[in-house]
């Protein structure tokens, strides 16, 4: 016959110690929690003068307008994101480039209504096949970028673009994850950026050889420590 | 408890009103209360975040109903079971294997502000002490309630883009394919219905995503709640409610479009923030107990067989 005290006291101290395990642990990710990464002053920059109006042979047209989120989305940036850019570069020749930049607040739902094949179907968007990644080449080294083809109606646009976290390439899904997390383990939440660049055009292969060619230039109108930003090059070696 | 001399009374006194309180204390400390205590001590903060983000949206709305729900039928599931004193060796395994994988997943998000883990580590840490504390017969009378809980976890972000996009396809070709069949002068670009005069773009929120989960938390419930005999029904049902849902926001965005090209555009507009809702639901509910309906009359029969 067991004693009815002596089992109160097991689940007592089952209870106990459960209890224990609980608040240490909660304790111990409040003391671990990582703190915004704090930008030197000098740091703090404008996305606006950040990218010049003339980038190569490039000038922005203000006749076109990239695509933007729609206006329910649109309340929901303003409120969270920090900064967004969207041009229209044009050449002499007559070939238009939409350029579209968002910086703000690194992995967070505000970077996800950004990313064209979220972004561009919500605008009733239709995406051809499946998106593919690719490696854009620029003078200054390779960016890790994401290639798709968006459609509406008579409109074929195909996207090229790229994500940096914290100054380093990166991409949607599990790199981002595994970003966020090494962030976490040092104590540190990086803020990213998406550059989108398009352009409106049947052939694709066509139309990304003019990204990649804006691109290349882009990176060469703007200084180093931009180009870290906005591209995450050169490239850092592992530490 | 006096010592019966003059010189210390204070301190005879002092010490048995201390001794008192001390004991109003530990009969409140119950093997409940302490896990309690801890438990709210971890998910207070998480149920304030909730309600200052996520459940903010219109989307989530259903989170606080889903979470005072499982309360309400934990307590009243658990309320007079005893502790289990003898409890199961398996029992006291598999009860601290899920507080230790609880409170993993809850370290890890807590730290990372990732809500979604953090609210989903609570089924983790509350089943463990419902196993631990009550043993195998406190979970059997527990484990719809703390499942149930799922349910008002935030899905992420990237399970919601990948299933939304094709959802909202699904709805647009539907409502296209009943309208022309209705006899309207309907044409349909991806998730843009052109309806006469008027161009319609099936949103995000029209999707379906959020009324299949709550239409499902709803019918899961009733089927919990009701509890028939017959496991074919109740698996039926379970299974039927996502066509179901799926038909109901097919109704709702009809609906839309037929008032808006009744009515104008703006009374479309005041129908799709006043009572698209209401409709959905309402649409939804009268299927799922159509269907139970239905779906009894047919297990009724071979029932009625089986006695004779």
């Amino acid at each position: 016959m067991t004693d009815p005290h002596s089992t109160d006291r097991r689940v007592m101290l089952r209870a106990g110690i459960a209890a224990s395990m609980m608040v240490a642990t909660s304790v111990a990710a409040s003391v671990f929690k990582p703190a915004p990464v704090v930008r030197k002053v000098g740091d703090t920059f404008d996305l606006a003068s950040l990218v010049p109006p003339r980038v190569g042979a490039w000038e922005i047209d203000t006749s076109m307008a990239p695509v933007m989120p729609s206006p329910e989305l649109q309340k929901v940036l303003e409120r969270t994101y920090d900064q967004t850019l969207a041009r229209t570069y044009m050449e002499s020749g007559g070939q238009r480039v939409m350029l579209s930049i968002a910086y703000g607040g690194g992995y967070g739902k505000e970077m996800q209504t950004h990313r064209p094949e979220v972004c561009y179907p919500a605008q009733g968007f239709q995406v051809v096949g499946s998106a593919a990644k690719s490696q854009l080449e620029t003078p200054f080294g390779q960016i890790r970028v994401t290639r798709l083809v968006a459609t509406a109606g008579m409109r074929t646009e195909p996207i090229t673009y790229w994500l940096i976290l914290g100054d380093r390439q990166s991409a949607f899904g599990l790199d981002m994850k595994f970003v966020q997390f090494q962030h976490g383990l040092r104590g540190v939440v990086a803020d990213g950026m998406l550059v989108r660049v398009s352009s409106i055009g049947k052939d694709p292969d066509r139309e990304f050889s003019l990204h990649d060619r804006f691109s290349a230039d882009l990176l060469g109108a703007i200084d180093a420590p931009a180009r870290k930003r906005v591209a995450g090059l050169p490239i850092a070696r592992e530490s | 408890m006096s010592s019966g001399t003059d010189s210390t009374p204070r301190v005879n006194v002092d010490r048995s009103a201390a001794s008192s309180s001390l004991a109003r204390v530990v009969r409140f400390l119950t093997p409940t209360s302490v896990f309690g205590a801890a438990f709210a001590f971890l998910y207070v903060p998480t149920l304030f975040r909730l309600f200052e983000t996520t459940w903010r949206e219109d989307s989530n709305g259903h989170g606080p109903i889903v979470m005072a729900i499982a309360a309400w039928l934990l307590w009243q599931r658990l309320a007079g079971v005893a502790f289990s004193s003898s409890i199961d060796e398996g029992a006291k395994r598999v009860g601290w294997a899920l507080l230790t994988v609880g409170l993993i997943l809850f370290g890890l998000s807590r730290s990372m502000s990732i809500i979604s883990i953090e609210t989903f580590s609570a089924i983790w840490v509350a089943s463990a002490g419902v196993v631990l504390l009550g043993g195998w017969p406190a979970f059997r009378r527990a484990w719809f309630p703390l499942l149930f809980v799922g349910f008002a976890v935030p899905l992420p972000a990237e399970v919601v883009d990948t299933v939304t996009g094709p959802m909202k396809i699904g709805v647009s070709w539907a409502a296209e394919h009943l309208l022309y069949a209705l006899g309207y002068p309907v044409a349909r670009q991806g998730v843009v219905l052109q309806v006469g005069p008027y161009q319609l773009l099936v949103a995000d929120a029209c999707s379906g995503l959020q009324t299949l989960l709550t239409l499902e938390a709803l019918g899961l419930l009733y089927i919990n709640l009701t509890q028939h005999a017959s496991w074919v029904r109740n698996a039926a049902l379970a299974t039927l409610i996502v066509p179901i849902s799926l038909l109901a926001n097919v109704i709702r965005v009809l609906v839309l479009i037929l008032v808006t090209f009744h009515l104008g555009d703006e009374a479309g507009q005041g129908f799709l923030h006043d009572f698209a809702g209401m409709v959905l639901f309402l649409a939804g509910l009268l299927l799922i107990i159509g269907v139970d309906a239905l779906i009894r009359m047919a297990v009724r029969p071979s029932v009625n067989a089986s006695a004779s």
